[in-house]
């Protein structure tokens, strides 16, 4: 009996493996998705080995990715911008993909500085101490870090998005229709929080009546809280739905397609979360944002006086991407209101974060 | 605030009580069958996550929600049977097992979704879930009509589930087995249970049953897969079974509980006028279940041989 079973349960385990394997081969993987091994060697090295007679002059630009860079978020937000610096800077690049130890961190950093690279990214507010430690050692390579307002006039820049003008923007948009809009977060973290008050700062300029509700989940993956704090604030009046809660914010969406009220859609064109009830998404293109860096880099023009934001003063890196297939689209009064507040971001007589104290 | 807006408050809170508590109470019911034959399996969250992949994925392929809800139950039975090969048959640690599930859970989806889904067009993404079914008649009832008659199939479903589970424990032989065997292996050995089967079968319902809670946030409640979808419901649900003192009734209460605490601290946060840090309101479906727990004093109910593998 005993083997009888044993028999079937590997049986069934074989059947499950070989099931999985005919799915992971069809899977796209014309997505540039560079080969798990590819990128396990990577770690070990992340020298460009197969570099050709290195020239001295070649651009050439490092990435370390908190994870997986076919992750379809953040951690290939930085390598799309890195494949993009390679078509269009013809700079050379690499990537590590790293765990959680910071003496990797400094590992990877010191390899790629070594080797005479313009320029290593660090994908993650993580990578901030280590760059420090190794900056100061190669003065000639510029390093960046993401999620960091680090500058201290050394060679070490901390980018970061200006998420309070973005939600700045979708309050305008959301005020000029209604009274009341839902912010769901996904934690309390600063950009989070700066996403809020850009919101109800957004609304309040155009509508003096604008309020928001506003609810955080604990967590970045619960889209089934995520829906239910939306539907709450729907029946608290709520008539415009925005999330900031990475995948978390699906459920936000959902919801407003359940309660039919007005969503809009966050780092990205989300139409197709809700084709009818999306009016509008922030579109955030952190890759493009990266190239500009690299581009100034490289053509020696970058200042480098300062830490970087990224805003809507690079209209490439942060708009509005409007859904013309809503059942009621902005209108065009609407969108002079948002360019004209992007006018006035850029100029800084606006400010998206005003009346908020760190 | 005047008593009509209370009332809708009120309304909608417990509306989304059901809601919130319905995966719970699958996965919690699951594990009672397993832990009431002596097996104690912590891998609901990794096994949760699987059925809600296997119910999405199949779903977005075949726009079916019963060949889904179907694969979502096979996955289930596969884990079920994969996790006593280790535990029953091999006698292999069950909180070991259990954790590699969990982790095996949360590694295998997250590889899967990527490799089916990364790049790819997005309109397969969101599913058309399980609508809701207004209950003719009932669901016109003013209060209650939108509580309890305007839910979705799933939800319904667990109406059906908690007695049913209640008389297979009480009052079927079957019921009988399973417990006999939790309490005693040896004894219900003797007077010729056979322990390794019940303990097969116990344990495979529960896994089904956790990957059916899975399949409900993804297929019944969310529209779509993320990773780690199940946030810490799986072990929610192992809280639930002791709170509900390993009974389904129990269980049901227990999550019934906790879903309309989760749906309060919710509402707390989105009504305007919130001065509560958010930090605060999130702990309190936590802390009321805690002192549901402590003032429920009575006999416990563990089963004695839980844990234990049965070594004839």
């Amino acid at each position: 009996m005993k083997r009888l079973l044993t028999l079937t349960t590997v049986i069934l385990l074989v059947a499950m493996v070989s099931a999985c394997t005919p799915a992971a081969t069809e899977a796209p993987t014309d997505v540039e998705a560079p080969a798990a091994t590819e990128a396990l060697a990577a770690t070990e090295v992340p020298a460009a080995t197969e570099a050709p007679a290195a020239e001295e002059d070649t651009f050439k630009v490092g990435l370390l990715s908190p994870g997986p860079v076919n992750d379809q978020g953040w951690n290939q937000t930085a390598y799309d911008g890195l494949v993009l610096m390679e078509q269009e800077l013809g700079a050379e690049i690499s990537y590590v993909e790293l765990g959680e130890s910071p003496s990797d961190f400094e590992k990877a950093f010191r390899d790629y500085a070594s080797q005479g690279y313009d320029m290593v990214l660090g994908h993650g507010f993580q990578f901030q101490d280590s760059a420090v430690k190794v900056a100061a050692e190669y003065p000639d390579t510029k390093f960046f870090v993401s999620s960091s307002y680090y500058y201290e006039g050394t060679n070490v820049y901390g980018i970061n998005t200006r998420s309070d003008q973005a939600y700045y923007l979708l309050g305008v948009i959301a005020g000029s229709y209604g009274d009341k809009g839902g912010y769901v977060g996904g934690v309390e973290i600063p950009p989070i929080k700066e996403g809020e008050v850009g919101f109800i700062n957004g609304g309040l300029s155009v509508n003096p009546n604008w309020s928001v509700s506003v609810a955080y989940l604990g967590n970045w993956t619960d889209v089934a809280a995520a829906k239910e704090a939306a539907l709450s604030m729907i029946d608290e009046g709520a008539t415009f739905v925005t999330p900031n809660a990475n995948i978390a914010g699906n459920g936000v969406y959902q919801a407003a397609v359940e309660k039919d009220v007005w969503a809009l859609g966050s780092f990205g064109d989300q139409t197709a979360q809700a084709p009818e009830n999306i009016v509008a998404s922030y579109v955030l293109n952190y890759g493009r944002g990266l190239v500009n860096i690299a581009r100034e880099v490289k053509e020696g023009t970058f200042q480098g006086d300062s830490n970087i934001l990224l805003g809507v003063e690079s209209p490439d890196v942060m708009y509005i991407s409007y859904n013309e297939g809503a059942k009621e689209v902005v209108s065009q009064e609407v969108r002079d209101k948002v360019a004209a507040a992007i006018e006035g971001l850029v100029s800084g007589e606006i400010d998206a974060m005003a009346g908020y104290e760190q | 605030m005047d008593i009509l807006l209370l009332v809708s408050i009120a309304q909608s809170i417990l509306a989304a009580t059901w809601r919130m508590a319905t995966p719970l109470i699958y996965t919690a019911i699951g594990e009672i069958f397993t832990e009431r034959s002596g097996v104690i399996n912590i891998g609901l969250e990794g096994i949760m996550l699987i059925g809600a992949l296997s119910g999405y994925v199949v779903t977005s392929y075949t726009d079916s929600l019963f060949l889904g809800i179907s694969s979502a139950v096979l996955s289930g039975i596969i884990s079920g049977l994969l996790f006593s090969l280790f535990t029953v048959t091999i006698k292999a640690n069950q909180i070991v097992v259990g954790a590699a599930f969990n982790m095996i859970g949360t590694g295998l989806t997250g590889f899967i979704y990527r490799t089916l889904y990364s790049g790819g067009s997005t309109d397969k993404l969101v599913l058309d879930t399980f609508p809701s079914i207004k209950i003719p008649l009932l669901s016109d009832i003013p209060f209650f009509g939108e509580i309890l008659f305007q839910q979705n199939l799933m939800v319904y479903a667990t109406v059906v589930l908690v007695p049913l589970a209640a008389f297979i424990l009480s009052k079927t032989a079957f019921g009988l087995y399973v417990k006999a065997v939790g309490e005693h292996p040896k004894a219900a050995d003797t007077s010729g249970i056979n322990v390794t089967l019940i303990r097969y079968i116990s344990t495979t319902i529960g896994a089904t049953l956790a990957a059916l809670g899975g399949a409900y946030l993804s297929m019944a409640h969310a529209n779509q897969f993320v990773e780690g979808i199940a946030t810490g419901r799986g072990f929610i649900a192992l809280a639930v079974v002791v709170f509900g003192r390993w009974s389904p009734w129990g269980a049901m209460g227990a999550s019934l509980l906790f879903g309309v605490f989760y749906a309060l601290q919710l509402r707390l946060q989105a009504m305007s006028g919130n001065v509560i840090p958010y930090q605060f309101l999130q702990v309190l479906p936590y802390l009321a279940t805690l002192i549901v727990l402590v003032s429920l004093k009575g006999r416990g109910a563990e089963p004695k041989a839980l844990g234990k593998p049965y070594k004839a």
